[in-house]
Order: structure tokens, then sequence, then C-alpha cells
């Protein structure tokens, strides 16, 4: 027995939740969180040496072979048979391994074990004694990673990159997909949490995660090519068929929808996507630019999920061709809304309303240029793009590229806050688009009907605002006019409330969007929403994940009626509580090898077309950014109250 | 160049050198059972720690063949701390492999003759991977790996007997003999744990007759190097071919 409330963090002990369950005593990082002292230590230490061992990777001697020696000297303690000597052999083999393994597996795990025997010894002795009653408690184990935990879909990130370190890109490729459809999509254009949270960071620069998924995508296709070389993607295998009745409807075609409709058809189900557009791919088509995502990328990715028999019907939109009330007439068993974001946000400045010619929001500028609707775009060679987030970085980067010679980008704060990426931001600098921070606009100017300019104010920084960034208080008197043929809105997007309606039985919230249980599931049973539609405009991780989610929940649903959570969400769900306990580790670590450069193409020879800019890594660098990987997973074990 | 010290030996040397090949330089013994010049750090047998004192970080235990100096390092190659913990990880292997002659030699040198402990499960070899970096670095055909990955602890190496172009390099460089290659009656047979692994047909000189390496290699080699007109259709052993060519390829590549 415990005998008190700790954990060896020697933090404030919050109480945890394991889904629906209350945790009694949670291992994890090599320490010890204790929250009901009548947890039986010896038993939970076993359980935690038993998934160190079947988790280990076998590659460092320490750890492959002396994990499974204190498994099973605990299984010995657990079942009467140990020895005192044994709890002194464990903490010194414990040492050992922890010290002298490469991951974290091996350098954490083994700590928690002598930090229990060390505390508790009383415990130990006594079991060898007297066996111990097996506690009525429930044992969970899992493996997680700072890198897995911050990526959206928690893809297992550690896995992929030491599969692709041996050289085995297939199998890296696989990892990917068993839970992205599109990693040659994502692998280019993905915002990187992951990378954020990369351990690696704290020594030599973060892993090109990004870069690595991407690599093993094009190997893939590479590989594709050199087996048929003259047919395209789409007439290569047969197309799958449905094995099961129920029939399933996905409103948009964006990242959200297709991943999971990828879910559903592999579990068998008959999935139709309704898409308004003539285009599959959501924003990934019609806002992100050629440039960054090339369109045969896109279109092939989305194209192995229509082989699996997924049916998308193309200028099908929700509100004028169909209704939801409609699509259940029709048969459709599960609905999953995934329209994304696709009306803008006004400015609020004299001028927008006036139907100036030369005035166009972001992303109709930007759906134009990617439907190849050029003659729809207004005419100029200077343009003015305000916003300070990826979708202003794009449409000014893209100006360039569809003819106007000079390019200005207005933000009403300092590049410090701009909420685009920093990648973007270099690369735009490079291209020579003009910024112009703490700068906001106050009236487009026009004559005769036609945009001339857009006039602004200059802006200083004052008190931080909700978001924790100081807000930008105007100057007074210090107009002053940019002259520009083009002024582009970029400042955000909104859900396009007007084409649901009102759905019997759904409840919206104050602008008009259908309201979500933490399921994702409307209060109508088999009715969905999520990606970008749900949670505003985030990023294409995050639809998926969204996508993938609803994917499994609807299965679920339709072969058992059943709507719950999945393992991994109250795995992931558990981690996340745990570290608010645990104290952050910043401290710097000795540097080696470090982060791969990308390598682009000249800012002056790309920015007149839509070549993509980005190159992909060589099997050589892949492999050499790949061995950087630190592996970094943790193992968890938590005691569930049964 | 960087200045460090090791042992109480200083020593200098150049940017990117690691702990191990530094230690090299002014003599100083470190054991090791993967590590080898030609590959990248394998960073699997931890035989090769050492403890390490960066300036501005903690004293910390690191495999000094993945450690790369730098400036006013402290390093204690064989320090009684280090001793201790490397006995204790080649014990361990030899609870894994007790009988393989290269573990025994091994541990022997480091002064373990037994092992304190028992493990249920015996190994077959040392899972270092070694073998699978080669294959996969090197010679660029990836026909090995471990028989499960990441998820749950490797227990073996297995050899994907398509992929495998019977080229031998695995097993010239497997620290425990548990890759051996034999070339007989015009085949080449690779063996993984005493066990016939791939037999594949070998090819014969066109001057002396000799079989010396496989068609898959040669046909390797023929479409690694394409532009070598040379080379395409002329099937000679590394004898006959430098005495039809004498001069070092270096200098032919010149031409
Ligand atoms: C310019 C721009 C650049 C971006 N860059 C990045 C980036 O670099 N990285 C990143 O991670 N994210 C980026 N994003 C965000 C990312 O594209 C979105 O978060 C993601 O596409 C959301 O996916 P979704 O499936 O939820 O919605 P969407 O991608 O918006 O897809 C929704 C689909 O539904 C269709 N639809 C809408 N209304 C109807 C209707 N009434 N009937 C039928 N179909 C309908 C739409 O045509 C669309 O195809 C960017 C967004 C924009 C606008
Ligand atoms: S790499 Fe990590 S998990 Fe694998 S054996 Fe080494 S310490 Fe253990
Ligand atoms: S070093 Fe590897 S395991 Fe660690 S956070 Fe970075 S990518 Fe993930
Ligand atoms: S030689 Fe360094 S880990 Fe094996």
């Amino acid at each position: 027995m415990a005998n008190s409330v700790f954990n060896s963090w020697g933090s404030e002990v919050k109480p945890l939740r394991y889904g629906a369950r209350d945790v009694a005593a949670v291992v994890a990082w090599g320490e010890v969180s204790v929250t009901d002292p009548n947890i039986d230590i010896v038993g939970l230490c076993a359980e935690y040496a038993h998934a160190v061992r079947d988790n280990s990777c076998g590659h460092c001697i320490p750890c492959r072979v002396g994990t499974q020696v204190i498994a099973d000297l605990l299984d010995k303690i657990v079942a009467g048979q140990g020895s005192e000597s044994h709890l002194d052999q464990i903490i010194e083999l414990a040492d050992t391994i922890g010290q002298a393994s490469f991951c974290d597996i091996g350098q954490t795990s083994p700590k928690a074990i002598a930090y229990m025997i060390e505390h508790f010894r009383a415990d130990f002795v006594s079991a060898i004694k007297t066996p111990p009653q097996k506690g009525s408690y429930a044992y969970k184990s899992f493996v997680t990673a700072p890198c897995m935990q911050a990526c959206p879909i928690h893809l297992n990130i550690p896995q992929y990159i030491e599969d692709i370190k041996r050289g085995r890109f297939q199998e890296s490729l696989d990892v990917i997909k068993s839970k992205l459809p599109i990693p040659g999509v994502v692998g280019r254009v993905c915002v990187r949490p992951c990378e954020t949270a990369c351990q690696r960071g704290r020594a030599d620069g973060a892993l090109q995660i990004k870069h690595l998924k991407r690599f093993v995508a094009d190997v893939a296709l590479a590989r594709q090519a050199e087996a048929k070389p003259s047919s395209c993607c789409s007439c290569g295998a047969a197309q799958k068929s449905a094995t099961k009745d129920a029939r399933v409807a996905i409103i948009g075609a964006g990242p959200a929808g297709v991943t999971c409709a990828n879910v559903l058809a592999k579990e068998g189900y008959k999935v139709t996507i309704f898409e308004m557009l003539p285009e599959p791919g959501g924003m990934a088509a019609v806002g992100i630019p050629d440039y960054r995502l090339p369109r045969e990328i896109l279109r092939g990715e989305i194209g192995e999920t229509e082989k699996l028999g997924v049916e998308i019907q193309y200028n099908k939109a929700l509100g004028k061709d169909f209704t939801i009330e409609s699509l259940k007439a029709d048969g459709f068993k599960a609905i999953f809304v995934a329209m994304g974001c696709h009306t803008f946000k006004k400015m609020r400045v004299e001028g927008e309303d006036a139907g100036y010619y030369g005035f166009v929001p972001g992303v109709t500028f930007l759906r134009n240029v990617n439907l190849g609707r050029l003659d729809e775009l207004p005419k100029g060679k200077s343009i003015a793009v305000v916003g300070g987030g990826n979708v202003a970085i794009d449409c000014v980067r893209t100006a360039f590229r569809v003819g106007f010679t000079d390019a200005n980008l207005v933000y009403r704060r300092t590049i410090k806050e701009m909420p685009a990426d920093p990648v973007e931001i270099h690369d735009a600098e490079a291209e020579e688009v003009k910024f112009h921070f703490l700068v906001a606009p106050k009236r487009i100017v026009a004559e005769n009907g036609k945009v001339v300019g857009l006039e602004c104010s200059k802006m200083e920084l004052g008190e931080p605002d909700a978001s924790g960034r100081r807000r930008p208080v105007e100057i007074p008197g210090s107009e002053y006019v940019i002259p520009a043929d083009v002024v582009v809105s970029a400042i955000g997007q909104e859900v396009d409330t007007a084409c649901t309606g009102a759905v019997p039985g759904v409840e919206l919230d104050k602008w008009g969007i259908m309201v979500v249980d933490e399921n994702l599931m409307t209060a109508v049973p088999g009715l969905f929403a999520g990606g970008d539609y749900v949670s505003g405009p985030d990023t294409l991780i995050g639809a998926c994940a969204h996508g993938r989610l609803v994917g499994k929940k609807i299965a679920k649903y339709l072969a058992e009626n059943v709507i719950e959570k999945l393992p991994e969400e109250d795995e992931f769900a558990l981690v996340k509580q745990l570290q608010t306990m645990i104290p952050a580790k910043n401290g710097p670590l000795p540097a080696g090898v470090a982060r791969a450069a990308i390598a682009h193409e000249p800012a002056a020879e790309r920015k007149v077309d839509f070549r993509e800019v980005d190159k992909g890594f060589t099997a050589t660098e892949a492999a050499r950014e790949a061995d950087r990987c630190l592996r970094c997973y943790r193992i968890v074990t938590c005691a569930c109250q049964a | 160049m960087v200045k460090l010290v090791i042992d109480a030996k200083k020593c200098e040397v150049p940017v990117g050198t690691t702990a191990l090949a530094a230690a090299r330089e002014v003599g100083i013994v470190i054991p090791t059972l993967c590590s080898l010049r030609a590959l990248r750090p394998n960073k699997a047998c931890r035989l090769c720690i050492v403890e390490v004192q960066a300036p501005g970080l903690e004293k910390m235990v690191a495999a000094s063949c993945d450690l790369l100096v730098a400036e006013g390092m402290e390093i204690s190659a064989n320090s009684a701390k280090i001793q201790k913990m490397r006995r204790a990880i080649i014990q361990l292997l030899l609870a894994a492999m007790p009988d393989n002659i290269a573990v025994k030699e091994l541990a022997a040198g480091l002064g373990v003759f037994a092992t304190p402990f028992a493990v249920a499960k015996r190994d077959a070899c040392a899972l270092c991977g070694v073998c699978i970096q080669a294959c996969q670095e090197k010679i660029g055909v990836s026909a090995l790996s471990y028989a499960a990955q990441g998820g749950k602890a490797a227990d073996a190496v297995i050899l994907d007997a398509e992929r495998c172009v019977g080229c031998g390099a695995c097993a010239n460089v497997c620290p425990v003999g548990a890759l051996t290659v034999q070339d007989k009656n015009d085949k080449r047979e690779l063996s993984l744990y005493g066990e016939t692994a791939n037999v594949i047909d070998l090819v014969k000189c066109q001057v002396c007759g000799a079989p010396f390496a496989t068609e898959k290699v040669v046909d390797l080699l023929r479409q690694r190097l394409k532009k070598d007109a040379l080379t395409l259709d002329a099937v000679y052993c590394p004898a006959c071919a430098r005495e039809r060519n004498p001069a070092p390829c270096f200098e032919r590549a010149a031409i």
C-alpha cells in the first residue's frame, strides 16, 4: 500500500481520469503518481516492468536483456518466490539501463521501478514473505512520445522515422497510412506541431518530421511510376467494392471528408461524398497554392481513397441540390458534415461593400487561381493583401505568379505576432514581398469604381489582449495610402451557415453552426460534423484527425449501435492531464548533427510560375536525418479503479 | 579543431570527430561491439559508454561512438563507474547468448567469465543491427530487418531472400558470427543462425573462369554504373580486371 497520495515530481497531485474511470496510480516518464493510498505498489511495479520489457525495441543490449531480467525478478517476487537480494539487483540494473541506453524507454522507465522499490521497500519485503492478494485494479499500458502527443492525429512518428533509418521506406509509409490517407499532402504543408514538441529541438534543431513524411510518400510514387511508366495513377489497381449494406454520406471532399471516407471504405462501407466544387481536396486544393502543394499529389492521394470504392459526386451543394433530411430519406444511415469554412471575414473598412473593381477576398482570389479561372481575377500590377496568417502569405506569393510585380502585405502587429508559419514568411521575404508592419487598413481608395490604393494608419503596440498578444493601437493622424490596383482581404474565414439551415433535432450555436458533443456527433444519432466546420479555420492534420475519429465512430455505430471514445482518445487525454503535473524539461542537450537544410528553387526563378518550391530529400539525406531521432517514447501504465 | 581532455590526456581533433575516435587517437582503449569505421554509429551495444562533462551541461553517460566532441569536453573513458556498467552490460549479453565464442572473448577482455543474470529467452545473435545497417547504408539493398520493428522487442534478424543480392557484406560485419557466407559448386550460400537463408548462382569471370560474384551483384553494379560503357557487357573478376586495366580506378575515373 502506498499509504499516501504523492507524485515523484514533487508537484501538486491532481486527480486523473482514464476515460470514465478514476485513475488510482500512474507510472510514466520514469515517475510515479499515486492518487489512491491503497494502491498495490508491488503489483503496479510488476505491471509496469512488463510494459517496459514489451516495448523495448531490442536494439540496445542493456535495455533489451536488462528489462527482461527485471520483469522476471518482479514476477518471482509477486509469486512469493523472491528474495531481498533481488531488490538490490533490480535497483543496480535499473541504474545501468537508465544511464547506458539510447532512448527514453531505456533511460526513463527503469528509474520508476527503482523509485518504487526504494520508497516502498517494506511493501516489496512483505510481498516476498507473503504473496499479496491481487488488487481489484484494471491496468492499462501504452506508449506516447512528445511528437506523437502533439500530432493531432497521433501518428507513430518515432516508428516511421525508425523505419526510414533502417531503409524500410514502404513500411514507414504504411505506419503513416494506417492513420492518414494523404501523407504526400501533409508531408508538404503540415503546420508541424510535432516539430515544435520535438525534444531534439533542445539540442541542435527539431527533426524534419514533415519532410521525412514527404520523402516516403515520394519514394512510393517514384516506385509506382517505375513499375508502370506510361500509366497514370488512377487506372492501376481494380476498384474495390463495399461489403456492408449501410451507406454513409459525407458532405465535403476536403481533408476531413476524405479521411473519414477512407476509414469507412476500409471497414467495408459504401461511402458517397457530395462536393459542391468540381475538384476534390477542399482548401488543400482551392486554398493552398500549387507551388506549395502540386495538384497531382493531392489528386493522386484522394484517387487512392476513390479506388477503395468511395464515390465523389461533384457540383452537388448542400442547401441547393440536397438537404440533410433528403439524404436521410435517400437511405443514408450516417452523415458526416465536413464542409469547412469557405466564406470570408469582413475587414469592416470603408469601401469594402462598394463593389469596386479590384477588391477581392483572399479565399476568392486563391480559389479562382486554383481553379484556373484567371480571367475572373482583377487585373493590375500592384497588390495589397491585408492579414498576417498563412492565407495572406499565400495570396501575396500567388500574386507574383499571376503577373503582379509589386506585392504588399499589410499587418497590424509586428512580425513576432504574425500567426503565419516562419518558414512561409521567410520564403515570402526571399521573393521580395514588401511587408508593412504595424499598419491597419482604414479605407479602400477608388476612382471611378476602380481600386487605386489602400489607405492605412500606423499602429503601436499597447496592452496584451485575451490572446496574450499586445493589442495594436492606432496612432492618430498617421494615415497614408499604399498605391495598389488590387486590394485583398485575408483576415480569416467563416463557416457558411446558410446552406445547412435548420435541421430538425439539431441545436445550432449563435453563429448557426451545428453543435456537436465530445464524440463529434450532433443530438441526432448518426449525424456527425467535424473539420474546419466545427473547429473554425484550423489545419489539414486537425481536419484529418476529426475525419478519422468520425470514421471510426460511424463504423462502430453502424455495426453495434454504440457511440464511444476510442482507447487512444483516453490515452492521449490522460497524458494531457499528466503533462500539467510534470515540470517541463527545457535544459539544453549536447549538440550533434544539426537539422538538415531543405533545398529550394531559387526565389527569382520560382516566383514567376507554380513549380514546387521545396525540394525533397534524397535517400541518404533522409536516412541521415532519421538517424537524429532520439526515440522519445515514454511508457505509461495506469491502474484504474475496477 | 576542437580541444578536449580524455582520461587526463589532452587531445585536439577536427570538428565532427566522435569521442570514440578521439580516444583511439590518443591511445585510449574503449571496448566496442557494434562500431565500424565504415558505418554511421549503430548505437546498439552500449559497451562504448563514457562519462562526459561538456561545458554548461550536466555530467552524463553517453555512448562514445555516437558522441561528437565539443570544445572543452572532459571525458572519463574508463572510470570505476563506467567499468562496472560495462561489466553489467556484457553480463546481460552473456546471459542472452552464453555459448557464443565472440561474446565470451569480449567478456573475458572485460574480466567477466560468468553472469549473475538469468533470462528465459536466449538470443540467436547480439541483435546489434550492424548487418541491417551495412545492407542498407553501404549496399543500398535493405534486405535485412529486425523480425519485430519498434513496438515489440526485436528477437531476431530476418533476411528477405527476394531483395538480397548475395554480396556477403552482412557476414563480413557481423561481430558474433551469426551470419556466414560460403561459395561452393558455383553457388553462394548465406546462412543466418546456422540455417541456409539464401542460395544464389555465381557468375564466372570471362577471362579466368573463376566464379567470383553473384548475378544479382553484377546486375546491381550494372545498374549503378549505367553510364560507364566499359562495365556494361564484360564480366571480369577483380584480379583479371586489374590485369587488363592496371591504372588505379581513380585515374580511370578521371579520363
Ligand atoms: C489559403 C489557405 C492556406 C492554408 N494552408 C494550410 C497549410 O499550409 N497547412 C495546413 O495544415 N492547413 C492550411 N490551411 C487550412 C486547411 O486547408 C484547412 O484547415 C483544411 O483544409 C480543413 O479541412 P476540412 O475538410 O475541414 O474543410 P475544407 O478543406 O474546407 O473542405 C470542405 C469541403 O466542403 C465543400 N463544401 C463546402 N460547402 C459545401 C456545401 N454546401 N455542399 C457541398 N460541399 C461543400 C468545399 O467545397 C470543400 O471541398 C490553409 C487554408 C487556406 C484557406
Ligand atoms: S533504442 Fe530505446 S527502446 Fe530500443 S533498446 Fe535502446 S533504450 Fe531500449
Ligand atoms: S527526437 Fe524523435 S521521438 Fe523525440 S520528439 Fe523528436 S521526432 Fe519524436
Ligand atoms: S560501439 Fe557504441 S554502442 Fe556499440
